[in-house]
């Protein structure tokens, strides 16, 4: 019997044992940003900052409600000298249902409004952006620049598009076949490309580079090629840039 | 056993005394053969969709697998998730329902026998229909959401063996819930009130409205993909086409059947853990009302799936608090699970590690929910493997763990034999340590920003890691469900027998025999709460105790 018992001792603390290892073997991942990258653009910023918070509360929920979950598993399992004493039979608590009904209620009202007060910075461009095309076919895209300019061919091929640093920007996005989804973590929101309709999202790069995206929306069997290199540029550069096809 | 002196005998052999042919099995109209009819039929659609599923893993376990090409890659994705909802998860439910509910609530079948045997029929042929694209090569590659256009240029016939496969599951699925409704209500034993029923039963209940409110909508938004499709009509295709509808439709089904797919579950844990505590459910009725709440809600949050079409600002409002709203209902069920075992004499038994396990591993489901309900949050992770994370801990978890432990917990009615117990508890940790090896990575290969769906990533060998691990994972997963299944088949002839009532048990199953005769009961004790069979124990301690007092 006692041998038993202290097996059972240890499959519960293998349980505490397996879930502290999971916890420690995505942490760097999960508490660092909900980007790969920092964030480098307003839109990208405001979903990190809800993420983070987001990331403290369920945290927060998981270790209270997980811990009294293990505690309980383990502080109360049978043993030879409770074995035969019935356990109280409640049936349950009025004041407690009201307790861990309002607590949660609070909980998601605090969330509900910080996030509904984020909310614009991640979707409303501002009204002084600079708007360029997109349109997405099977399995590319193509970027028309305002005013009819246009970079070098060599940078085309390369680059999906190309923008100045610190500049609104306003993509205004349209689809030739399927449903495509322009998806850049570190510059902003995804946002679903239909045919037939035109849907938008914005950024404003905070810094020169490349920054890596693709087609989040599942098109067809050349899907995983479906690639976004953005390549953010100085206004100098840009402009210099976009000259040769004007 | 202990109460196998008040529990009735094995009757004396009967009319009806089942035969064992396979005619008997085709033609059977009792509840309990179709049960097991349905039972084996889904755990065989689970294990399709198991080894498609490690088909994916395998291909993903580098960035440039080569094991698949893109188009088949597609098709198994979207059969393995077509597979676990439509063929495995929501159909097991009505599985357990089927032999369940009527047990439980002292009836001797359900209320249409005929019309239940032709439920599991269609639910055959329904799955016959959906994978007879692969015998010509030609399957649903369009993922299991099949969203227009790309399903509407989809070609050859598979997306159409797929639509019509969903129609005659379809069918299958809302017979059943009018069977289950027409049941629950009117074949209730006397004194069995609605506020006296298992909570199983009280979940198969919300479980079959659900059906019957969402199921149509699936079928008219399938019929004009079909039409769409095949007879050149424009709902979803097409200039004047609205391509957002799909989305709409479909989801307003979807989303109701996650709770389809969960609210058993959950069933099945609030009857499993007051046995194995020894106490009554906390909160009966809080248990009760929370279910109808998130069964209520579930209908309002459908566009939560959607966020990345570009919602105006309160459209994306409302379904972002609806959304976060269920968390309130489904917060209240663990806390009075928890209650539950609080103070309790926990036994841990094989089927209580797993009611355990399960809570702790849909408490991880449910808080990464809360990310996908916040706006920004899911514009950032939706259609990442974040969500694929967050989906199989909260749908993945109901077959893994909630359904596994209503098997062990039910063989022993089922077959009459108990399953080997340290193997049990050995399939547990595997499933355990498999499952949380498979899926968690997940979260973290989202946040470093892998889409879902995509087959290969040689421009990301960073996230080779992590993809690694998931498929080392899914192997132990596998390992875990052959573990049960071969627990299954040989207990049948090498297991202990197991008496009228194994563990304890609260409900009227455990009243009659294991298994129990084609006319379920003999006899009923009576009904004065939702544990008659504790009631039944108390009864009979109390009658001894009298008796020993008289004796002096």
């Amino acid at each position: 019997m006692t041998s038993k018992l202290t097996r059972r001792t240890r499959s519960l603390a293998a349980i505490t044992g397996v879930t502290l290892a999971q916890l420690l073997l995505v942490t760097p991942a999960l508490a660092d940003t909900a980007t790969p990258e920092p964030p480098a653009s307003p839109p990208a910023i405001a979903m990190d900052d809800v993420f983070l918070v987001i990331l403290g509360i369920t945290i927060t929920i998981f270790i209270l409600v997980g811990g009294w979950l293990l505690y309980s598993a383990i502080r109360f399992r049978e043993r030879p000298e409770n074995a035969d004493i019935e356990p109280p039979q409640m049936h349950g608590s009025t004041k407690l249902e009201i307790g861990w009904t309002i607590v949660p209620i609070l909980i998601v009202l605090g969330l509900a409004g910080y996030t509904a007060a984020k909310l614009p910075d991640t979707v409303d461009a501002p009204a002084d952006s600079m708007v360029i095309h997109v349109r997405a076919q099977q399995f590319s895209w193509t970027v028309i620049y305002p005013d009819g300019r246009k970079p070098p061919a060599a940078d085309a091929a390369k680059y999906t598009l190309i923008a100045p640093v610190d500049t609104p920007v306003k993509l205004e996005l349209t689809s030739k076949d399927v449903i495509h989804d322009w998806w850049v973590p570190e510059l902003g929101a995804k946002i679903d490309v239909f045919p037939y309709r035109t849907t938008s999202t914005w950024f404003k790069a905070e810094h020169t580079g490349l920054f890596r995206g693709q087609c989040a929306e599942f098109c067809g069997s050349g899907h995983s090629t479906m690639l976004i290199n953005v390549l953010v540029v100085s206004r100098d550069r840009f402009d210099q840039m976009m000259s040769g096809g004007a | 056993m202990a109460t196998e002196a008040l529990t009735h005998q094995a009757p004396a052999p009967h009319g009806e005394a089942p035969e064992g042919g396979l005619r008997s099995w085709i033609t059977t109209v009792d509840h309990k053969r179709i049960g097991i009819l349905y039972l084996v039929l889904t755990l065989f659609f689970f294990l399709v969709g198991g080894l498609m599923a490690l088909a994916i893993r395998m291909q993903l376990e580098s960035a440039s697998g080569t094991q698949l090409d893109p188009e088949t890659y597609d098709q198994i994705m979207t059969m393995h998730g077509t597979t676990m909802i439509f063929l495995f998860v929501v159909p097991i439910m009505a599985a357990f329902g089927n032999y369940l509910v009527p047990l439980q609530i002292g009836a001797r079948d359900m209320a249409f026998p005929k019309l239940n045997a032709a439920s599991f029929w269609l639910l055959l042929f329904g799955g016959l229909t959906m994978y007879a694209g692969f015998a010509s090569g030609e399957v649903a590659d369009a993922g299991w959401t099949s969203y227009p256009p790309l399903s509407v240029i989809s070609p050859g016939h598979g997306q159409d063996f797929w639509i019509v496969g969903i129609h005659v599951l379809g069918l299958s699925s809302i017979l059943g819930a009018i069977n289950f409704i027409c049941t629950i209500h009117n074949m209730r034993t006397p004194g069995m009130r609605l506020s006296r029923m298992p909570l199983f039963t009280w979940t198969i209940d919300i479980y079959s409205i659900m059906i019957l409110a969402a199921g149509p909508v699936l079928a008219a938004a399938i019929t004009m993909l079909l039409l769409d499709r095949n007879f050149g009509t424009h709902f979803y295709a097409g200039a004047s086409g609205n391509v957002i509808l799909y989305q709409h439709l479909f989801w307003f089904y979807s989303h109701p059947v996650v709770y389809v797919m969960a609210l058993p579950g959950f069933g099945m844990i609030s009857e499993i853990l007051p046995v194995f505590s020894r106490k009554p459910l906390f909160g009966y009725k809080a248990l009760v009302y929370s279910t109808a709440a998130i069964a209520f809600l579930g209908f309002l949050v459908w566009g939560h799936h959607m966020f990345a079409v570009g919602f105006p600002t309160w459209t994306a409002l409302w379904f972002m608090f609806a959304s976060m709203a269920i968390a309130v209902p489904t917060g209240i069920k663990i806390f009075n699970w928890v209650g539950t075992i609080w103070m309790g004499r926990l036994r841990f038994e094989p089927p209580m590690l797993f009611a355990v396990g399960f809570i702790g591993i849909f408490l991880i489901g449910g808080l990464s929910g809360i990310f996908l309900a916040a706006v920004p949050v899911d514009l950032q992770v939706t259609d990442t493997y974040f969500v694929v994370a967050h989906f199989h801990y909260v749908l993945g978890s109901v077959p893994v763990f909630a359904v596994m432990a209503g098997v062990h917990f039910w063989y022993p009615k089922i077959t009459g034999r108990m399953l080997n117990r340290s193997l049990a508890i050995w399939s547990f940790w595997t499933l355990f340590v498999g499952f949380n090896l498979t899926f968690f990575p997940m979260h973290a290969a989202g946040l470093s920003g892998m889409a879902r769906r995509i087959s290969t990533y040689p421009t990301h060998p960073g996230w080779e890691t992590m993809n690694r691990i998931s498929t080392l994972g899914a192997f132990v997963l596998a390992v875990g469900v052959l573990m049960v299944v071969w627990n299954c088949v040989t207990s049948l002839r090498s297991g202990r027998i197991a008496g009228n009532d194994p563990w304890g048990g609260n409900s009227l199953e455990w009243y009659t025999t294991s298994p129990p005769p084609a006319h379920n009961f003999d006899s009923l004790p009576p009904i004065r709460s939702e544990r008659p069979m504790w009631d039944l124990r108390r009864e009979q301690e109390r009658a001894k105790a009298q008796a020993a007092e008289a004796a002096v």
